[in-house]
């Protein structure tokens, strides 16, 4: 019952080409440029394949195949995101990071969607089935984790973007949706994390337990990309972006992992 | 307290899934919402024991893996 070893060849692979070519490649050269559009299609992609897997395996119609085909959808609306990057950046040779939004912010802010909407459905089928939710203090620490990162996100970031008079509506309005969306994503995988830690080494857990984990991870690097954005810090290269291609594969990794249970005796 | 036989035989087959502890969790609450006593399992309780525990994994696993797990709880004889 383990992830083919195909997978933790590709993503590791990938994220080693990563951190080799961020360190080495020099500065605006073609092979920085290519790798850093290049390797979250194919992060998304594994991530999103994996996640395909796991609805393939759910042969019936009920919620938990609702709430698996919801993260393969946000996880093809990220890879479209990825995908419109490339071809804008890359192919097309617009600088997309003076723009500070293009189309492909729309299939990103998009996806949070159905994100969101999976998270959802497990955590009201969990409560539904009666089982325990988990120890009060771990859900204090959720909540003071959220209430510490809401607060300094609003008033070292938000607040900041909002009141600034060089950056335009639009580019305002990507710069603070992300990092309020991850917030709002940030309460079910908290709570996520809350319940899986009751499970030990319970295989049940394990595919949600590396879902809210690729959120917070996600999250993360969503809050320290509105910043550098915002500040025009952020450009091709950055190790920000291993943030997000850790999480598709995290991501692709609960599939397959899901998967294998569900076709396990 | 010892543990029955058909007791052991639950745990066995809840354990890989829900952890050491949370399976020792989800019988006792599965028995006591059934008002069974868990310790004097009989064979004779195992087809509603199997659909409360497969109801508590349908989330999980879906309802096909989830009623596989239940049919093999509830084929057991003790």
């Amino acid at each position: 019952m383990r992830i083919p070893i195909w997978y933790w060849v590709s993503s590791g692979l990938l994220l080693l080409l990563n951190v080799a070519v961020y360190a080495l490649a020099p500065e605006g050269g073609a092979l920085l440029v290519w790798t850093s559009t290049l390797l979250p299609i194919a992060a998304a992609a594994l991530g999103a394949a994996g996640v395909l897997a796991a609805v393939a395996a759910l042969k019936t119609r009920d919620s938990a195949r609702l709430a698996w085909s919801l993260l393969a959808l946000g996880m093809a609306l990220s890879a479209c995101g990825e995908t419109t990057y490339m071809l804008l950046d890359s192919v097309f040779g617009i600088d997309v990071e003076s723009l500070g939004s293009t189309v492909a912010d729309a299939f990103w802010m998009l996806a949070y969607l159905p994100y969101f909407a999976s998270l959802a459905i497990l955590l009201s089928g969990y409560r539904k089935s009666g089982l325990p939710m988990g120890e009060a203090r771990r859900y204090l620490a959720i909540l003071g984790a959220a209430s510490v990162a809401a607060i300094a996100l609003i008033v070292w970031l938000l607040v900041p973007i909002l009141r600034d008079g060089e950056t335009d509506l639009v580019s305002k309005i990507v710069y603070v949706y992300y990092p309020a969306a991850d917030l709002v994503l940030l309460v079910p995988a908290g709570i996520l994390i809350a319940i899986t830690a009751q499970f030990g080494k319970g295989l049940l857990s394990v595919p949600w337990t590396c879902i809210a984990i690729a959120f917070l991870l996600w999250a993360g690097a969503d809050m320290v990309y509105s910043w550098l954005g915002w500040n025009g810090l952020y450009g091709e290269g950055n190790f920000i972006d291993l943030g997000w291609n850790a999480a598709y594969l995290l991501i692709g990794a609960a599939g397959l992992f899901q998967r294998s249970i569900l076709v396990s005796d | 307290m010892e543990q029955g036989n058909l007791e052991r035989q639950v745990l066995e087959i809840l354990t890989p899934l829900f952890g050491p502890k949370m399976a020792e969790g989800t019988l006792s609450l599965s028995c006591s919402s059934l008002r069974l006593e868990r310790a004097k399992l009989s064979a004779a309780d195992m087809a509603s024991l199997a659909w409360d525990l497969e109801r508590r994994m349908t989330i999980f696993l879906g309802s096909q893996k989830a009623s596989a797990v239940g049919r093999q709880l509830s084929e057991l004889k003790g």
